[in-house]
């Protein structure tokens, strides 16, 4: 056997000022109404992704997907705000209002994503659950939290297994009647399955000494650095709503 | 000390008997090994002893207090070590080190002791160096191995495993039964692996039609071409 174990303190910044910061950024961009304020949040977004080491090939994906869902918006907003016509397709008008609004909401969307991923992304789940437990998160959520990510994998597990054992006997995936029933089946094959599973953790737990309190190893150290963040965000808030108040 | 004793416990699901009228009984440091079929009751035996299972009749005394309700079994599952016959329900937490620490956490112990308990298991069980893996990416030797130390974790002063080797290669068996020859601690191992029991307990039962037998010599495996060949059995 080996010698005793030894864990390093974690380094960075402390899980609460990340979330806080955050929160509070993200609720300043998301109200804003004025074009300035949704480019200054761009800004941040920007600069927030400097506190995410590396990963860009991932960074990418994800943006281009969250994308897809504003050209989706793009597409659609225009031919429902009443306004200045730039092209008309039948009774239908493409309204300039409605173009600019898609995009102002394209850029906000943008923007708390970026700040999203440059400030919580990092975050274990353990560390955000010890976060969210210490900044009041009632102990359900922190704990359904805690589960869902152990256990997601487990499910998406079982429903590959359930639909190959369903192909290996010629089921063929489709729009038939039946296709849509056999997914049915697989659906609540999956939901007993699940239950029968949380069943057996629940035992697991209790004989682990649960007693429905979310604990967790915490290790969370406010330091000189996020008080400094907290700084820089409420800096950020503010100048959203001079920006605001400006062009107002 | 007894630990764990079971008086005419008989335990049931709808109207299929599948324990009946059982007796039996965990000494400090005993070792019993436990054998039988597949649906003979052994994993329902465990449960009613952690109180995860209501019998239908009978006396659960964990160290000698009579245990009824679950309220009763709460401080007998501070005493008792149950590990899951499927490591996935028992690895409830996203890392390696915050589930070794679950339940000294729940058990009162401060973020840093349950830190040092933690760290302190996983090296009984040699996998230094797991504190942050994800526990849904390990091998099923490790998560094994994560789910004893979690249980080691609390202390206690016997264990319960169920079925422990199942599912694992022969190497990862071999460092569980290494692991479980090296502590002074009381087991009651159920399995249907002889060769393992032999190598981790010291008295041997099966379970057949909801009673117990113990059986009255050391069992040894050995290459039969008759039906009895993997059961214990004697020769006269």
């Amino acid at each position: 056997m080996s010698g005793q174990c030894a864990q390093e303190a974690q380094p960075g910044l402390d899980p609460r000022s990340r979330l806080l910061c955050a929160l509070g950024l993200c609720v300043a961009v998301a109200v804003c109404r004025s074009w300035p304020a949704a480019l200054a949040g761009l800004g941040f977004g920007a600069a927030c992704l400097a506190l995410n080491s590396g990963r860009w090939g991932a960074l990418a994906r994800r943006l281009a997907l969250v994308n897809v869902f504003f050209l989706g918006l793009i597409a659609t907003v225009p031919l429902a705000v009443p306004g200045d016509p730039l092209l008309r397709l039948g009774s239908l008008a493409f309204t300039r209002e409605g173009l600019m609004l898609a995009l102002h909401m394209t850029a906000k969307g943008n923007a708390i994503f970026l700040i999203f991923w440059g400030l919580v992304q990092p975050l274990s789940p353990p560390r955000l659950g010890s976060a969210l437990s210490a900044l009041g998160v009632p102990d359900k959520l922190c704990l359904i939290l805690s589960l869902t990510f152990r256990y997601l994998d487990l499910m998406r597990h079982e429903w590959d297994r359930l639909v190959t054992a369903a192909r290996l006997r010629g089921f063929t995936p489709g729009t038939s009647r039946r296709a849509w029933g056999t997914y049915g089946l697989l659906l609540a094959l999956l939901f007993m399955r699940a239950m029968d599973k949380s069943a057996a953790i629940h035992q697991a737990m209790i004989c682990r000494g649960f007693d429905g309190r979310f604990r967790s190893l915490g290790g969370l150290r406010w330091r000189a650095v996020d008080t400094a963040l907290g700084v820089a965000a409420c800096a950020g808030i503010v100048l959203v709503a001079v920006l605001e108040r400006g062009s107002a | 000390m007894t630990l764990v004793e079971l008086e005419g416990l008989t335990c049931g699901y709808q109207d299929r008997v599948v324990l009946a009228d059982l007796n039996l009984r965990l000494d400090e440091g005993q070792r019993l090994g436990l054998a039988g079929h597949t649906g003979s009751g052994k994993t329902t035996l465990l449960k009613a002893i952690m109180g995860l299972v209501t019998p239908t009749g009978g006396v659960v005394r964990i160290l000698g207090s009579e245990c009824r309700q679950n309220g009763d079994f709460t401080q007998a599952r501070r005493v008792l070590g149950y590990l899951f016959q499927n490591s996935d329900d028992q690895l409830f937490c996203p890392t390696v080190l915050e589930d070794v620490a679950f339940g000294p956490l729940n058990l009162g112990a401060s973020q840093a002791e349950a830190r040092a308990v933690a760290l302190e298991c996983l090296s009984m069980v040699g996998l230094c160096g797991f504190e942050e893996r994800l526990t849904h990416r390990l091998s099923g030797g490790e998560k094994r191995l994560t789910s004893l130390a979690g249980v080691l974790a609390m202390r206690p002063k016997a264990l319960l495993l169920d079925e422990p080797t199942t599912g694992l290669d022969p190497e990862s068996k071999a460092r569980v039964a290494e692991v479980l020859r090296g502590l002074d601690l009381a087991l009651l191992v159920v399995s249907h692996e002889w060769d393992f029991l032999t190598q981790v307990t010291n008295r041997y039962f099966t379970l057949s039609h909801g009673h117990l037998h113990e059986a009255a010599e050391a069992p040894h495996l050995h290459h039969h071409v008759h039906s009895l060949g993997d059961l214990p059995h004697s020769h006269d």
